[in-house]
């Protein structure tokens, strides 16, 4: 495939304005994700660099091809970070390339810590980029506080490149915590589980993550973070600590939160699903597939409310199979009111599914109605999504 | 607004409006400068 490298904006606009044929939209190209259409590639990877970084301010300005590794690495230095934890989509998926700033705001990327302090879209403070005809624009500034005329910030975070190409990302950043501290609560199958996640979630320790792991003791004991000063910490821990023994054993652990953004323990995995719902739904869930013959691993994170479900090699599928498993997932998650995304498979290369949840005859209008203001020749990222 | 706004992003949003409500009916006044949202506030 041939891929375009714009070197600056000017560059870019033109691409775009003069493009006879539908453009693949990417940063590092480390999450391919849904199936776009598109026959030439658009690589925003050349355009790289931080533009400002005041760490006062705490705000940080970007060209969108920079790489998160840069971002993190300057942020490192004045002992801040990315507070929403952008996963890293490269184990899970088997990519290679480098993840840059505008693929996780593109993807609303967004990690265990969201539950917490938010999404990559709520840390977005403005956004430039290049609508489907080539025209520079721009929302949003580098303050919290921007108010007049429409929010297009929001709307941009998380639409996949279908409606204009990032050039320019305002981030606002936080500082690190000092220190950080995880129970494992041993808990008995998947109803304690969600129910001690739940409880976990109704006291005011102000936990920043609440998950269980694949691979840990069955894949249900419950995990949670708890982040802050030193002395808040062990406070926060042994009142939790005596909040939930009935839960299960509770012990300290080395911190399992890289793997659990990461999915580092899902490489090779056949088929894996993104699950969004609310948490005191995941049950339901999991009562639906746990009655199929289909043997499905799962993982979950942000309560309850983000469960990965994975189809692993040995329990792997012919592609009917998977297809049919695919529907009866996504429609499962129409009648409990959430989404399911199908982040990859191997046995289902050669068919095509729609990879994100179908929406509503009603919200899909809307979305191709915007679709169309932002982009009139359908050039961005077709297929992608929808 | 029309200075901290270029003409094509204050174009992108009235778009946005258009989608919402093509007939402008929910407080066409709002929001937008008067004279930049005048041709579609008359039809």
């Amino acid at each position: 495939m041939e891929i375009h490298h714009p070197q600056n904006v000017a560059e870019l606009c033109d691409i775009i304005a003069a493009a006879p044929q539908p453009l693949s939209v990417l940063g590092g190209g480390t999450r391919p994700i849904g199936q776009s259409s598109a026959r030439c590639g658009l690589s925003t990877d050349l355009m790289s660099g931080i533009v400002t970084y005041e760490p006062g301010a705490m705000t940080l300005v970007a060209k969108s091809g920079t790489s998160v590794a840069e971002i993190e690495a300057a942020l490192d230095l004045e002992n801040q970070c990315l507070a929403f934890e952008p996963m890293d989509h490269r184990d899970l998926l088997g990519t290679q390339g480098i993840p840059t700033l505008g693929g996780i705001i593109a993807a609303n990327v967004s990690g265990p810590r969201r539950i917490q302090v938010g999404a990559a879209r709520d840390f977005t403070l403005g956004v430039s980029f290049v609508d489907g005809a080539g025209q520079l624009l721009k929302n949003g500034g580098r303050v919290m506080k921007n108010v007049t005329g429409y929010d297009l910030v929001k709307l941009l975070v998380g639409s996949w490149g279908t409606l204009g190409v990032l050039t320019e990302v305002s981030l606002k950043v936080l500082p690190k915590a000092e220190t950080e501290s995880t129970l494992r609560i041993a808990t008995q199958g998947w109803e304690k589980a969600v129910e001690c996640m739940s409880a976990v979630l109704r006291t005011p320790y102000d936990v920043s993550g609440v998950g269980t792991v694949l691979n840990v003791n069955g894949g249900k004991d419950v995990m949670i973070r708890i982040e802050g000063f030193v002395a808040s910490v062990r406070y926060r821990v042994s009142q939790l600590t005596q909040r939930l023994v009935h839960f299960g054993d509770i012990t300290e652990i080395e911190s399992p939160w890289h793997e659990m953004r990461n999915l580092t323990a899902w490489k090779s995995m056949d088929t894996v699903w993104r699950v969004s719902l609310r948490p005191t739904n995941s049950l339901k869930l999991l009562k639906v597939l746990e009655a199929s013959d289909i043997k499905l691993q799962y993982q979950m994170d942000w309560g309850g409310g983000l469960i990965w479900l994975g189809l692993d090699d040995e329990n792997k599928q012919r592609a009917e199979n998977t297809a049919t498993l695919h529907a009866i997932i996504q429609e499962q998650l129409t009648a409990l009111g959430g989404h399911a995304t199908l982040m990859k498979s191997a046995s289902l290369t050669d068919m095509l599914v729609p990879s994100f949840q179908p929406q509503t005859p009603t919200l899909n209008k809307l979305m191709v109605d915007l679709r169309h203001k932002f982009d009139p020749r359908g050039i961005l990222n077709p297929g992608r999504m929808y | 607004m029309e200075n901290q706004y270029s003409a094509g992003d204050l174009e992108i949003q009235m778009a946005i409006k258009d989608v919402f409500d093509p007939s402008w009916l929910l407080n066409p006044a709002k929001v937008f400068p008067l004279a930049v949202s005048q041709s579609r506030t008359a039809a």
